[in-house]
């Protein structure tokens, strides 16, 4: 159905200024509409009021003059552990039509249909637990296409997917969503930005300040998606460009024979892999080949069959290598351990400066990840880009030798992706070893000096032979 | 995840989740109103057959757990058999006091718990529960919203304990990079705490809009499990009345001990 919505106005109640004045937006029926802007401009709150979340669900003080939205809108959300009420897959499915109240002899012919539909081949009694992240982006979709709306509403819905699965949910995506209307919000937008009739720019103010159609925005205005923040399909052309790196020959770990397993199965087989000083690697591969478990396993978090040195010393437990080699996990909240997102910080530094100057630097590395603004805040109150942005701080400090990020620039936007490959770069040249895990092929494709591939159960190597 | 470690399915696994519940406040009423040793051992013997015979688990699983529930069943037969009074005495040592009369009403306790917990033990080996709770909207008329709310956090029990696995390896990494005092001890407990709260606050939270977005309410609506009550149910009551019966009856005529009363 088509959405209009006459000069909304929305503000929330901890904020001062308002989320939304006057905001107009028009939505045709069958509309394929991407929204895009840097993070807080408030996309995912419209987005929840396009469905009718706000004020359904969600106690938010809005008005607008005039609200032709669907409040039958189906959703697919970000996060997969958050949008699923029931165990297993047929249950979740069969949830949806007993919202509907549909009959029991119809159901079983509608959920085969519906998985058939996303292409999700896996037996009916699987728990949810056990799918993998792509998979269970299916069964959302899934679940959309059996709540029969006419309206599809998309937050973000590929945030948590490696490169390989986005593209086949957007095909799957495609497939089923021609004649409903359609609303994205996205920061990855290299598969659908032909895909879509419209693209919508907001920014950090929450006014809409462009609305046309994908070519002509690519055409005339991308410096104003650059200005923004905003990924596009050629945002890596306006990335950094760094010096090339010369690592060291000096090695500073070296992992032989190590055996990742995952329930009993082989993961991961690794004869020999050294990592030098001043290095930067990129650790790639697709979900559930054991790139994170090769972190775990290394900082021996996870038991594993394998010989560690590092410095030339033996690893026996994480004692003996944590402090030398720190990582930064991709689930940020866990590695938060104050009440105010200044002391996150400043407790790292307290450490190694004297007093006057830690608090000169942390206050000089809160500006520079954009995080002064909201350092008088619980590290937990704050949104989900910051959070990441400040746990990627936590590995400031008495900067070990070699720091391992998990997905670092996931969820960021196109600016603070960038300045955190400047803050990565500078401590490579300092001589500190970044590894990387990412997905990302506009990273490894331009900055690793090294490679490493995780496929077949081993490792690849390529050297990397972009601009660094 | 019983569906894993299952070898068989028995009308039990298709008698209503109610019926064994309600079955098993009666039969806690039975062992606790059994004074008759002889009696109890006999229904706990059939018991667990029974349960041995039916729950149709792996018989590795059903090892592990009948050790855990003797081993249970003993610790809580020894207080009573150590301290319990008596007048004839088997064995003294030092506060321990042992005598026949303890001795007996000791091991007549952990038969009661044996019983209780084979039974148990069935029902959770035959019962999914989501079933329970489906039965508890159907034929108890247990309000949508509680049910599916249970079974949601039930869901989020696996991914909370995964991410307080999480939260201590980042603390571990963390540790040595700042000072101790901001991860040990008190102030340590109530950061894991909060955070671990915290989070699930935000997801039970986002999981309720999500459920909402998908047209969930509490009024009317279809089942995709039409729980009933049926001849398994019947066949279920029928079997535990059987039970019941026939070891009164081998309990009284077949006396292993010669006491009748262990009060």
């Amino acid at each position: 159905m088509a959405i209009e919505i006459k000069n909304l106005r929305l503000k929330f109640p901890e904020t001062k200024e308002r989320q939304f004045s006057n905001l107009n937006i028009n939505i045709k029926t069958g509309e394929k509409v991407l929204m895009l802007g840097p993070s807080g401009s408030g996309k995912s709150t419209l987005l929840n009021i396009l469905g009718g979340n706000i004020p359904r669900s969600m106690d938010i003080p809005f008005k607008a003059d005039v609200l032709n939205v669907d409040t039958g809108a189906a959703y697919v959300f970000q996060d997969p552990d958050s949008q699923f009420t029931m165990p297993t897959v047929v249950e979740e499915l069969a949830f949806i039509l007993e919202n509907k109240n549909v009959q029991r002899r119809d159901m079983d012919r509608m959920i085969q249909n519906a998985l058939f539909k996303v292409g999700l081949k896996t037996d009916l009694k699987m728990p949810i637990n056990n799918l993998s992240g792509g998979m269970k982006q299916r069964l959302a979709i899934a679940s959309a296409l059996l709540q029969g709306s006419g309206t599809l509403l998309l937050d973000e819905p590929t945030s948590m997917l490696d490169e390989a699965s986005v593209g086949g949910l957007w095909q799957t995506l495609e497939n089923i969503w021609e004649d409903k209307t359609v609303v994205i919000v996205e920061h990855r937008v290299n598969e659908i930005w032909d895909k879509v009739d419209r693209v919508i720019l907001m920014n950090a103010e929450g006014e809409l300040i462009m609305d046309d159609s994908p070519g002509t925005i690519m055409e005339n205005h991308i410096e104003l998606l650059n200005e923004y923040g905003v990924w596009h399909p050629y945002s890596w052309d306006y990335a950094p460009v760094f010096k090339k790196i010369e690592s060291g020959d000096e090695t500073l770990i070296e992992i032989n024979d190590m055996t990742l397993t995952r329930r009993k199965e082989t993961l991961l087989n690794i004869d020999n892999l050294k990592i030098k000083k001043g290095e930067w690697l990129t650790i790639e591969g697709k979900n559930g080949t054991g790139k994170t478990s090769l972190m775990l396993a290394l900082m021996k978090l996870i038991k594993t069959d394998s010989i560690i040195h590092v410095n030339g010393k033996k690893v026996r437990k994480t004692k003996d290598i944590s402090g030398t080699v720190y990582p930064v996990f991709q689930n940020p909240e866990l590695q938060f351990i104050t009440n105010k997102v200044y002391d996150e910080v400043f407790i790292n530094l307290e450490m190694h400066y004297p007093h006057e100057e830690a608090h000169e630097k942390c206050g000089a590395l809160l500006r520079r990840i954009g995080l002064d603004h909201v350092s008088h805040l619980h590290p937990l109150e704050i949104s989900t880009g910051q959070k990441r942005r400040l746990s990627v701080a936590t590995a400031t400090g008495g900067v070990p030798e070699v720091i391992i990020f998990d997905e670092p620039t996931f969820g960021l936007d196109q600016k603070l992706s960038y300045e955190l490959l400047k803050m990565f770069y500078e401590r490579v040249q300092d001589g500190v070893t970044v590894i990387m895990i990412t997905h990302d092929r506009g990273i490894t494709k331009r900055y690793p000096t090294r490679r490493l591939i995780l496929e077949n159960k081993g490792i690849t190597e390529i050297r990397g032979d972009g601009h660094a | 995840m019983l569906e894993q470690i299952k070898n068989y399915h028995t009308f039990v696994d298709r008698t209503n989740p109610l019926t064994k519940i309600f079955i098993g406040i009666l039969l806690f009423l039975l062992v606790v109103l059994m004074h008759n040793p002889n009696q109890l051992f006999y229904l706990s013997l059939i018991m667990l057959i029974i349960m041995i015979i039916l729950s149709g688990i792996r018989l590795r699983y059903l090892a592990v757990v009948l050790v855990l529930f003797f081993v249970f069943g003993a610790f809580s037969a020894m207080y009573m058999v150590f301290y319990g009074t008596g007048e004839t005495t088997l064995f003294r040592f030092g506060l321990i006091h042992v005598t026949e009369e303890s001795l007996i009403r000791g091991i007549h306790i952990m038969m009661r718990g044996l019983t209780l917990s084979f039974f148990g033990a069935l029902v959770i080996f035959t019962t999914k529960l989501t079933d329970i709770f489906y039965s508890m909207m159907i034929q108890l008329k247990l309000k949508p919203k509680f049910a599916y709310s249970f079974m949601a956090a039930i869901r989020m029990v696996p991914i909370i304990a995964g991410e307080y696995m999480m939260l201590r390896q980042a603390r571990k990494v963390r540790k040595p990079l700042i000072h101790k005092k901001h991860i040990s001890g008190i102030k340590g407990f109530i950061t894991t705490v909060i955070t671990l709260l915290s989070q699930s606050i935000r997801r039970a939270y986002r999981l309720g809009v999500a459920m909402e977005a998908k047209q969930f309410d509490d009024g009317p609506r279809t089942y995709y499990y039409q729980t009933a009550f049926s001849k398994y149910d019947v066949l279920f009551v029928m079997m535990i009345i059987v039970i019941a019966f026939v070891s009164f009856c081998l309990g009284t005529e077949f006396n292993l001990i010669n006491v009748t009363d262990a009060r």
